[in-house]
């Protein structure tokens, strides 16, 4: 651009532009239409060419250090055009507040999208199109013809006749337009009486006059008529629909309300035949007001019908499960994993919902928890929910029982429970019972037989209660007691009955510890109440599981206890009995045991730990007691698949000590699992007897069997555990083959497996314990050959933190003012904004003012000049006319001169 | 009841009246054969009360005048409160509680009665040891039960009253055990003459109770005075000062030659007399390492069994604190302790906090320390009692960090492997101690991070010398198997070592304690905040009368 003088630079541009006068001259005589458009657009070029090159309009600000490549905001700024810009905008708003100033009053510009600059001209108008149409459409308010009968003084102005008399010839022509029809325009209007005689000729008489408004007359009568006639026919068909829609109605609804939607439809001033019947019965007298009134409340009040779901096809029903069940497991994944549970919001969300839909129900539905619908299992058979005829008999039967059994025997129970809770574990106290011990047993029977359950029940307060409640009753009837308890106390049926059946979890628990404990365990009747206490559960998580937390805990408590008295002496009592391993399955079925963290699952996972790792065998039913708690931590850990040790530990444990093997002591093992009970009298004399004559195959052991010491074949028995033990050791090795020590965890037990004296076991052993060392081997070897170093530390290495300043290649940023203290950093910057913001601000209102200061000055010039100007006029009229009077005078003057000569 | 008061009353008279005191023979036949325990009781008080008289009047003087009338009446008064002394001995071994407790008050009450009398203190108590140790059947019952073990009320009054107390009693009664103790031919008869000086000593050793305190006396003054001194006492004794100095030279000197040394010592203690010895705490400390060196191959000598390791765990778990600073020279108990620690199991672990205090504190140069406790990790190791008190002195041996890696590499190993059959709480304790030992050498970081594929395991587990079982070419796959541990807590820790190390180290101490109940009861006391999660209700299978398809119901027949 710097090249050349300004004249030189001048001259190019404009022959860049094609302005130059030589293009021009050869066409001067051309000019005409083409000129008077190129103009403007002359003009604009010739302006931006001007602005260019003029160096006056743009300010540089020099640079003390120019590097290069670098766009520095503010080094080149163009104040007049800046400043005119401003001064623009100033005429835009302050000049016109400043010209409004001491008015007051206007037209304000209310029209649709006047002021909203966003909207085209087109929009603008199609919208206040629209607007208009609705509020023509709203003016149907006040139209006639939608009305059914019109009503003066209450009665209706189709009875009226009285128009009959009169000559008015209000005439409904055939045309429903309301206009009166030619012929009597024609005859009676503007003087047509007079026209009408000359050119009706070939009627043989004229009418007279009233001859012809008695035609009129009849001739709209009879159309009135027709009319009525139509609209009793539509009123019939209207009538038959609305009974009809009834049924409709009851099809289409299943809400619960049926006055909400149907009163809609129903017309004005009718009867609602089937809604309120006796209502409308006992009102007939003045039936059309007091209808008509409620009609028009409950219009009022009513709301719109909804448009049900539609309801859904197969496909979307078995993809809402399909979702609902990812859902589920996508929780349940979270929960296993021990994320921080953010599905907390996601249940206020749920909650929220539920609430909402909770809601419609009405205000003292107490079904807030309690989901009958979703329990999954029936009533017993053939019998439904008509307890309450047999109510008072029943009753008072159930009243004395529950006299029969005072409380003062459960409270001394209760406080023996409480008592034994804080003694101290040293001093070896018995081990206290995890349930209530019923001290006296009610002999009630039921008076008619065991065969017919009674409907009713009362909700029991405590386990005697209720063990006094199902005596006699068969074990395959209790659920149905169960159900029944929990009908007839349904949360919604009464107050207090939620915490009834909060109170019934803890009984049914109580209960199922009962029915497992020696000396006859019934685990058959177990699964049966497993459902019922899952369904209170779910009811009331919160005291459930608070109560089976107290039930571990009296466990640990117990077994600590036994432990005190010396983990291998015969008689402590520290292996779980059946009660117990009954509590622990509980947990695994009603609590999400793959969950990390959770307050009833992961002490009971402790607990189970405890057992293993601390109790030591000295008989058979220990390690039947112990097998069945590695039983149990499988089907704990079977979704989550977590580490075991203290199982892995037990069950080669077992096995070392039940069958024949080569290794002579505890040190000749391999591996490095603790053996404490290798080797002690009690667990030699355990050894599997070899080839005892029968030939014996293992099965599945009987649990209740083994542990209450009801079994007559030991050598079975073995035989059974070994195999449960091979089996579980099969399934631990196939969860475990993932992690990263598998050859270390399972090797050991490869090397005692094949140290087994296979020859010396059953047939049936043979095969599992061969069976279960082909899969160990193959699994070690896949875990030998996928195994590789580990690698945890591959982060990326973390920059320790540095203040000291930077010096880059880029950037310079040492000039500019650094600290390291961020927030004090942030701080001063801050400020500085808040500075310069201030200055903008003041610069910003100075200029205001001076703008307003040069608007007034000019007001003023101008008010002065007019000042001058009409002062001027008035001078000069006032000299003209001064100047006219002396001349006159001087006239005057002169005439008299002329006269005195004369 | 009548007889015993009747007895006492002739006798006191007797007494005063310097008539006959044949007496005294008939009154202890009759308490000796009486059963009613009321009736001994009170005929041992009666007794106490009239020994006590005639020791008063110095009726046991043997006589200096040589008046035979007197010193034969002496010779046999003094008959008669040994077979009393007898009696009361067998008394302490009685059934009945109060009857135990009188005569070891009896005993202590005529001890101090019988100041003055040199030769029967020393009888007495020896008697009274004896009767403490040996456990002598009780007169009052033939059929006493078969244990010859001392009661827990007597050995505890005896303490807490006596022996804690008063150091002269405390001097003379480990001169006594100590004698008693070093007679081969009791022990090997009585064997439970180990276990009843070693529950009286362990007693005293847990009491906090300074050796060095001699300030309380029991015994009157009068027996401590000089005059009753024999006059042949080395010069340099008299002035504390000097001897103080000398022994602290003597001590020096043992060190170089502990033989020597020891002769050396127990000259200079044996030089004093009685009087003085009780007075110099050199010599209270040379008879408490006395009595201890008698108990221990005591001890040792026990048949081997879980009693015999019972008894030897007890004694070295009060060795650091009660007994160590208190002897002349603990380096003497080397030879025990190292036996013990290659003994191995929890008593090795136990003597290891000995043998470390006795290498810390007194110099002792012992071989291949971290060869023997490498060999320590065995597999029931992370089960032990005192686990926390083995990994609390692992972790002070192993934090030096001029340790080779390699020796360090094959502890975590060998730890990591252990953890893999451990308990919660040991892998709780495991997985902070293995991080320290990471941060602490970076070196062993290839242990958790290592590029490149070897495919082979290079760690020997049965090598003995941890510094040549090529743990540190190994990786840590078990300890870090644990982050799908069942326990969440332990599962959260085995995480760690896949984070980034920017932790200095965790204080172990805060892991050492935990066991399954510790755990357990911080599970159960948890708060329930919010509902807890409930089976999904689609898992939830209704269940008929059949039972439920699930890993329990096939591999168990449940009915």
């Amino acid at each position: 651009m710097a090249k050349g003088s300004q004249l030189n630079q001048l001259k190019a541009e404009i022959s860049q532009a094609g302005l130059s006068r030589q293009s021009h001259s050869g066409k001067k005589r051309k000019r005409g239409t083409s000129h008077e458009v190129d103009k403007d657009k002359k003009a604009s070029k010739l302006l931006e060419i001007n602005q260019k090159l003029n160096p006056f309009d743009v300010k540089v600000t020099k640079l003390k250090h120019d590097v290069g490549g670098r766009k520095i905001k503010g080094a080149v700024g163009k104040p007049t055009v800046s400043k005119q810009a401003g001064i623009e905008q100033r005429k835009r708003t302050l000049l016109k507040e400043y010209e409004a100033k001491d008015h007051s009053g206007g037209v304000v510009d209310r029209r649709f999208g006047e002021n909203d600059p966003t909207m085209t001209p087109e929009e603008r108008m199609l919208e206040r199109f629209t607007k208009e149409r609705q509020r023509a459409s709203k003016g149907a308010t006040f139209n006639l013809e939608d009305e059914d009968e019109l009503t003066h003084y209450g009665q209706s102005l189709s009875n009226l006749d009285d128009f009959d008399g009169t000559g008015l010839a209000l005439d409904d022509g055939d045309e429903s337009d309301g206009k009166i029809d030619a012929d009597t325009v024609k005859r009676s209007h503007f003087g047509g009486f007079e026209d009408d005689n000359d050119e009706t000729e070939e009627n043989p008489r004229k009418k007279s006059k009233a001859e012809v408004m008695a035609e009129i007359i009849v001739k709209s009568k009879e159309h009135k008529f027709q009319r009525q006639l139509e609209r009793q026919q539509d009123e019939n068909t209207r009538h038959q629909l609305d009974q009809e829609f009834e049924d409709i109605r009851s099809l289409l609804l299943t809400q619960p309300d049926p006055s909400a939607s149907g009163s809609n439809s129903v017309p004005l001033g009718r009867l609602r035949p089937q809604a309120e019947p006796s209502h409308v019965a006992n009102e007939r007298k003045p039936p059309n007001d007091q209808d008509y009134d409620q009609h028009v409340r409950e219009l009022a009040l009513d709301k719109r019908a909804k448009p049900k779901d539609r309801t859904k096809t197969a496909e979307e029903l078995a993809a809402e499960a399909k979702e609902a069940l990812e859902k589920s497991e996508r929780k349940r994944l979270k929960r296993m994993r021990g994320e921080p549970d953010d599905s907390s919001d996601e249940d206020d969300r749920e909650g929220k919902s539920r609430k909402k839909s909770r809601g419609q129900r009405g205000g003292d539905d107490l079904n807030d928890d309690y989901d009958a619908e979703s329990a999954p299992w029936s009533l017993g058979a053939g019998l439904g929910d008509e307890g309450s005829p047999e109510n008072e008999e029943t009753d008072s039967e159930d009243e004395s029982a529950g006299e029969s059994d005072d409380g003062g025997d459960h409270e001394s129970a209760a406080s023996t429970n409480d008592s034994s809770g804080e003694d101290d574990d040293r001093d070896g106290g018995k081990s206290e019972d995890l349930f209530p011990t019923r001290t006296k047993p009610a002999k009630k029977g039921h008076p008619s037989g065991v065969n017919e359950l009674p409907f009713t029940f009362p909700c029991p307060e405590t386990y005697e209660e209720f063990s006094t409640l199902v005596e006699g009753i068969d074990d395959h009837d209790v659920p149905t007691v169960i159900e029944r308890i929990k009908t007839l106390h349904h949360p919604s049926l009464a107050e207090g009955n939620k915490s009834k059946l909060e109170n019934l979890s803890k009984v049914l628990i109580d209960y199922v510890l009962h029915i497992t404990s020696p000396p006859t365990p019934r685990f058959i009747l177990f699964s049966t109440i497993i459902p019922h206490i899952y369904s209170l559960t779910v009811s009331y998580p919160i005291s459930s599981a608070q109560y089976m937390i107290s039930k571990l805990s009296m466990m640990h408590k117990n077994f600590t206890r036994g432990l005190s008295r010396g983990a291998a002496s015969e008689e402590s009592k520290t292996w779980p009995g059946t009660a117990e391993l009954g509590l622990l399955y509980l947990i695994s079925k009603i609590w999400p045991t793959s969950d990390m963290n959770h307050p009833v699952v992961s002490p009971a996972r402790l607990l189970m730990g405890e057992y293993l790792g601390l109790g030591r065998i000295r008989n058979l039913q220990d390690i039947s007691s112990g097998l069945f708690l590695c039983t149990l931590f499988l089907q704990f850990e079977e979704l989550s698949k977590r580490l075991v040790p203290e199982a892995i530990n037990f069950l080669i444990n077992v096995v070392l000590i039940l069958s024949p093997h080569n290794f002579e002591d505890a040190a000749s093992l391999p591996g490095l699992f603790p053996a404490p009970d290798f080797g002690t009298p009690n667990c030699l004399r355990l050894r599997l007897k070899t080839r005892t004559g029968k030939v014996l195959d293992p099965n599945p052991p009987d649990l209740v069997k083994l542990l209450t010491c009801r079994s007559t074949e030991p050598e079975q028995d073995k035989v059974d555990l070994i195999g449960v033990s091979f089996e579980l050791l099969a399934k631990f090795s196939e969860w475990y083959k993932g992690i990263d020590g598998f050859i270390e965890l399972f090797n050991p037990i490869m090397d005692i497996l094949t140290g087994i004296r296979q020859s010396k076991l059953p047939d049936g052993l043979q095969v599992k314990s061969s069976a279960t060392q082909d899969l160990l081997r193959r699994l070690l070897k896949f875990s030998r050959q996928s195994r590789k170093p580990l690698a945890l530390q591959a982060h990326k290495p973390i920059p320790i933190a540095s203040y000291i300043p930077k010096f880059g290649d880029s950037s310079s940023s040492y000039l500019r003012r650094q600290d390291p203290d961020h927030e004090r950093a942030a701080a001063s910057k801050l400020r500085h904004q808040v500075k310069q913001e201030r200055k903008g601000a003041m610069r910003e209102l100075r200029k205001d003012a001076r703008f307003l200061a040069s608007v007034q000055q000019k007001e003023q010039q101008e008010k002065d000049q007019g000042y001058k100007d009409r002062m001027n006029k008035v001078f000069n009229s006032l000299e003209g006319e001064r100047a006219e009077q002396k001349r006159m005078d001087k006239e005057k003057v002169k005439e008299k001169r002329r006269a005195g000569r004369k | 009841m009548n007889t015993v008061e009747a007895f006492e009353e002739e006798l006191t008279t007797a007494l005063s009246n310097d008539s006959s005191l044949n007496g005294f023979s008939d009154f202890l036949h009759f308490v000796g054969n009486s059963d009613h325990p009321k009736t001994v009781y009170k005929g041992i008080y009666a007794m106490y009360r009239l020994f006590s008289l005639s020791i008063r009047k110095r009726r046991l003087d043997l006589g200096s005048s040589g008046n035979s009338e007197v010193k034969a009446v002496g010779v046999w008064l003094r008959e008669k409160l040994e077979r009393f002394s007898l009696l009361l001995q067998g008394y302490l071994h009685d059934e009945d509680e109060n009857l135990r407790n009188a005569s070891l008050r009896i005993f202590f009450g005529l001890l101090k009665q019988l100041s003055d009398y040199d030769d029967l203190l020393t009888q007495l108590f020896k008697v009274i040891v004896q009767g403490l140790l040996l456990c002598p059947q009780s007169k009052r019952c033939s059929t006493a039960s078969a244990d010859r073990f001392l009661e827990l009320d007597v050995r505890d009054t005896l303490v807490d009253d006596w022996l804690s107390k008063y150091a002269d009693l405390r001097w003379y009664y480990f001169r006594a055990s100590g004698a008693l103790l070093l007679q081969q031919p009791v022990i090997t008869s009585n064997p439970q003459v180990p276990k009843n000086a070693l529950f009286i000593i362990e007693k005293l050793a847990s009491t906090q109770l300074q050796i060095t305190d001699i300030s309380n006396r029991w015994l009157g003054d009068s027996a401590a005075l000089p005059n009753h001194s024999k006059g042949s006492i080395p010069a340099g004794s008299d002035q504390p000062a000097e001897d103080d100095w000398r022994t602290f030279f003597d001590s020096q000197m043992d060190d170089e030659d502990e033989v020597g040394g020891e002769k050396a010592n127990t000259r200079r203690v044996h030089a004093m007399t009685v009087h003085e010895q009780i007075r110099s705490v050199p010599a209270h400390k040379t008879m408490f390492t006395k009595c201890w060196l008698a108990l221990l191959p005591c001890l040792s000598s026990l048949p081997v069994d879980d009693t015999r390791e019972d008894l030897v765990k007890r004694a070295l778990s009060v060795f650091h604190r009660g007994v160590m600073p208190y002897m002349t020279r603990p380096i003497l108990l080397m030879d025990w302790v190292a036996g013990c620690v290659d003994f191995g199991g929890s008593v090795a672990v136990l003597a290891l906090n000995a043998l470390f205090s006795l290498m810390k504190d007194y110099n002792l140069d012992y071989p291949q320390f971290y060869t023997r406790l490498y060999a320590l990790l065995d597999r029931d190791v992370l089960y032990l009692k005192h686990r926390s008190r083995f990994f609390r002195l692992t972790e002070l041996c192993l934090q030096s960090t001029h340790l080779p890696a390699t020796l360090l590499a094959s502890f975590i190993k060998k730890l990591s492997r252990l953890s893999l059959s451990a308990s919660p709480a040991a892998i709780v304790l495991i997985i902070p101690f293995t991080y320290n030992i990471l941060k602490r050498h970076p070196a062993l970081m290839v242990m958790i991070h290592r590029t490149g594929d070897s495919p082979d395991d290079p760690f020997d587990v049965t090598e003995q010398n941890p510094t040549q079982t090529n743990a540190i070419e190994s990786s840590l796959w078990e300890l870090y198997s644990h982050k799908i541990h069942y326990h969440t807590s332990v599962a959260t820790m085995a995480r760690i070592f896949e984070e980034v190390f920017t932790k200095p180290s965790y204080a172990l101490e805060d892991f050492l304690d935990h066991t399954y109940m510790t755990l357990l009861e911080t599970e159960l006391k948890r708060k329930i905040k919010k509902e807890p999660a409930v089976v999904d209700q689609s898992l939830f299978l209704p269940q008929s009368l059949s039972p439920p398809e699930d890993i329990t119901h096939s591999t168990w027949v449940l009915a």
